[in-house]
């Protein structure tokens, strides 16, 4: 008996655990990375944006984050430098999004995508997107707004996106590296960027305020009032999207030409459609999606490709400018009609992008490959891109339906 | 023979399931959809019959001989050297198996779970617990199992059903297969966790009730396949099969991928159990029979006074085994099918048939006492 209590002793102080701790208190706690392609001698360079958990939590006052750079042949390496400039340790494990600068998404994410497989503590629900330019300006740049912190800000502007405003395409890791090595598929990810937003009459006293000393400085005191006024506030913004072949980005999609891709792939949610008013008024009519589906159909007739998409959307009627009576049939299948229209050359003008930048981001290629397995093993697989950009043919029909109105009738007439 | 505790038909069969999902939840998906592509659920649905098959034979086997293992049958059958010498080599390799999979075990804790943590560590206090549990003997061995079965499985289901919902897309899964040979080729890929199923015959003769052996251990193949085509499906319906061919360890990046409305993340926890649990059991198992098959072919009366060398000796046989570990993926995927189907498949069935041809000359009562 005593020699089983002794050993239950012995193993509940080696069996708890402590070997790989890790206290908050010695975490810096990364929010979003930024990576970017330094061409002069191949170098990777890794900035973090670091909250301060402190500030965060409101224990204490000054900026709420910080950027760590890091310089390396590697992500890692970059990271490892970093870490040589910080007093605790780096950690990613409540990190939000990865923002590859253009030249790093130009010379291909795969090598860094490896790392992030590889590390546990990196979540695969975290957003990958490119920016325009430098990821690390960006970061440094970027002003949060509600949030205290820009990673915050990312967490909630990345899925606003997904299911709101279907301008851009946020992907995961997870997605992104299915896309990657699937047939058939290139991945189309969120374009970051920074916008100018007009600063407030509150953002301008805390910059002449100072930092950490809200509570001492009198309003009245301050001069900050009568200085100029210090310009815009560079807020962050989606707008776009970047296509990839393979993993290398090879063009932009502006926000029509996104919406015509997610048109496709069923990923559209909550939208907004303008049409102009079909009825001999100048004005528009304005539909908010709440549904939409899309039927793909691969075909090979004598040696032609084609694909069939059919679009279906459902809509309601959230804004009318000027006059329209959607109490008549005939008007709103006419309004019905220019909604199709419209899906339909918003499809037509992402594939012409497609195909003019030759990366497959519908993933045709994988609907030929399950409908003709054979066909696209021997004759459409080595030269996909070939075909992709100068054979393929698309057919698009979409189908707009109008379900609700809101709560109000048509607009009166006006005199 | 060994062991005055017995097992009832229903934990034989709990321990059936626990023993080939443990590992293969962790490492089958990605072996097989190297070959078989988006196929591999249907090469693992496939190893069901390899499954069925090696039950079958000893079943047959033991139907004559109830109170006996595989050696311990050929030692009716034939002579008893030989039969002792069968005992030794099945004890070498259960023992060389057990260091393999334990191996896997630390290496994969490490490279997911204990980045800092020497390997050592980590595989000696895991087998210092299984060993006190096969000391205990098998009752305890089946009682703990259907602990663990009853907690762990329906959480590992839970899980599955969150990783899918946190976005899969079906459509990976289309066409159905690559071919028939690269399918077939997963299909051997596959076999060697099935295979597993062989432990049956070593634990028969400790049932305390042989008439519903069957309809349990049926119920617990189809339930065993049924998880792991699951497994396999989710993975490659979330991240394609070229991905899932490509990873180390899908079970891990299964749960992994759990994101719902980022809330529901890191459920890394309930794989961990389940697979903790289930290495745990198949450990001890494992380690049970090697002790009772090298006691049976010393002519020991206990198998006890094994039990500690043994499992010194497989967590030694752990660290030495392989370099590196590309060299156990080598050995996994290339060796491992061959070598594992010469004890798990060709010496059961060349015994069935010594069975089949000699039985009717030899005594029909096959108990030893």
């Amino acid at each position: 008996m005593n020699k089983l209590i002794a050993a239950v002793i012995i193993l509940l102080l080696l069996l708890p655990g402590c070997w790989n701790r890790k206290e908050i208190e010695e975490l810096a706690i990364v929010e979003a990375v930024g990576v970017d392609f330094l061409p002069e001698n191949n170098n990777i360079k890794v900035t973090a944006l670091i909250i301060r958990p402190g500030v965060v939590s409101g224990q204490r006052s000054g900026p709420a984050y910080f950027v760590l750079t890091g310089i390396g042949a590697s992500f890692q390496d970059a990271v490892r430098k970093m870490a040589s400039k910080s007093s605790r340790s780096i950690f990613f494990g409540q990190n939000e999004a990865f923002i590859f600068g253009e030249e790093m998404a130009r010379q291909g994410i795969q090598m860094i995508l490896d790392h992030f497989l590889r590390n546990p503590e990196i979540r695969f629900s975290n957003w990958v997107t490119v920016t325009e330019g430098s990821a690390a300006e960006l970061l440094a740049e970027a002003q949060p707004q509600i949030n205290q912190a820009v990673g915050s800000e990312l967490r909630g502007l990345l899925p606003i996106e997904q299911t709101e405003t279907a301008l851009s395409r946020p992907q995961s890791i997870r997605q992104i590296l299915a896309d990657i090595a699937s047939p058939g598929k290139d991945p189309l990810t969120a374009i970051l960027s920074l916008t100018e937003e007009p600063k407030t009459a509150a953002d301008k006293q805390e910059d002449s305020g100072g930092g950490g000393s809200q509570g001492s400085v009198m309003p009245g005191e301050q001069s900050g009032g009568e200085q100029e006024p210090q310009g815009q506030k560079q807020v962050l913004s989606l707008y776009g999207s970047a296509a990839f072949k393979g993993d290398r980005l090879t063009g932009v999609f502006n926000p029509a030409e996104t919406r015509g891709v997610l048109w496709v792939l069923e990923e559209t949610i909550r939208r907004t459609i303008v049409i102009d008013n079909p009825l001999p008024y100048a004005g528009t009519v304005t539909l908010l999606a709440t549904g939409s589906s899309a039927e793909i159909k691969p075909i090979i007739e004598n040696g032609t490709y084609r694909i069939e998409v059919k679009v279906k959307e459902k809509g309601d009627i959230s804004e009318i400018s000027s006059p329209f009576d959607f109490y008549n049939e005939q008007a709103l299948i006419t309004l019905e009609t220019a909604a199709a229209v419209k899906i339909e050359e918003e499809v037509t003008a992402a594939f012409q992008r497609a195909q003019q930048l030759g990366t497959d981001v519908f993933g045709f290629g994988s609907y030929f490959y399950r409908s003709y397995p054979q066909q696209w093993k021997e004759e459409m697989e080595p030269h996909w891109e070939q075909i992709f950009s100068n054979e393929l043919q698309l057919s698009v029909q979409a189908d707009a339906k109008i379900r609700r109105t809101g709560f109000a009738g048509p607009p009166p007439p006006i005199q | 023979m060994y062991d005055n505790g017995q097992i009832s038909p229903q934990q034989l069969a709990v321990i059936a399931v626990l023993v080939p999902i443990a590992t293969a939840v962790i490492s089958q998906p990605a072996v097989t959809a190297k070959n078989a592509g988006q196929g591999a659920w249907i090469s693992i649905l496939l190893t069901t019959f390899y499954g069925l098959a090696i039950v079958t034979v000893t079943l047959i086997i033991h139907r004559r001989f109830p109170k006996e293992n595989l050696p311990g049958v050929i030692e009716k059958l034939t002579i008893k050297p030989l039969g002792r010498f069968l005992a030794l080599i099945y004890s070498l390799w259960f023992l060389h198996t057990n260091g393999i999979f334990l191996r896997e075990f630390g290496e994969l804790l490490i490279v997911g779970f204990f980045n800092q943590t020497p390997l050592v560590i980590l595989i000696a206090s895991f087998v210092s617990v299984t060993a006190f549990a096969a000391r205990k003997g098998l009752e305890v061995i089946g009682k703990l199992s259907v602990i663990f079965f009853s907690v762990g499985f329906p959480l590992y289901f839970v899980m599955l059903f969150m990783a899918i919902y946190s976005g899969s897309s079906p459509e990976n899964l289309l066409p159905l297969w690559k071919d028939m040979v690269s399918t077939w080729r997963g299909t051997v890929a596959a076999a060697l966790w099935m295979g597993e199923l062989i432990i049956v015959s070593f634990l028969y003769p400790y049932l305390n009730e042989t008439k519903k052996v069957p309809l349990y251990i049926l119920l617990g193949i189809i339930l065993l396949n049924f998880t792991l085509t699951a497994t396999t499906a989710a993975s490659i319906s979330i991240f394609g099969s070229a991905e899932v061919g490509r990873q180390i360890s899908p079970g891990i990046m299964l749960s992994r991928a759990i994101n719902l409305a980022n809330i529901v993340q890191r459920l890394e926890p309930i794989l961990l159990y389940n697979w903790v649990v289930g290495v745990m059991v198949k450990s001890t198992v494992f380690l049970y029979i090697s002790c009772t098959t090298m006691a049976q072919s010393l002519g020991l009366k206990d198998y006890r006074p094994l039990v500690i060398p043994l499992s010194v000796f497989s967590v030694i046989l752990s660290l030495l085994l392989f370099d590196n570990y590309p060299q156990f993926l080598a050995f996994v995927e290339n060796t491992a099918p061959i070598y594992a189907g010469f004890f798990e498949f060709l010496i059961p069935v060349f015994i069935l048939l010594l069975t089949v041809i000699f039985a009717n000359r030899i005594s029909p009562h096959g108990g030893r006492k």
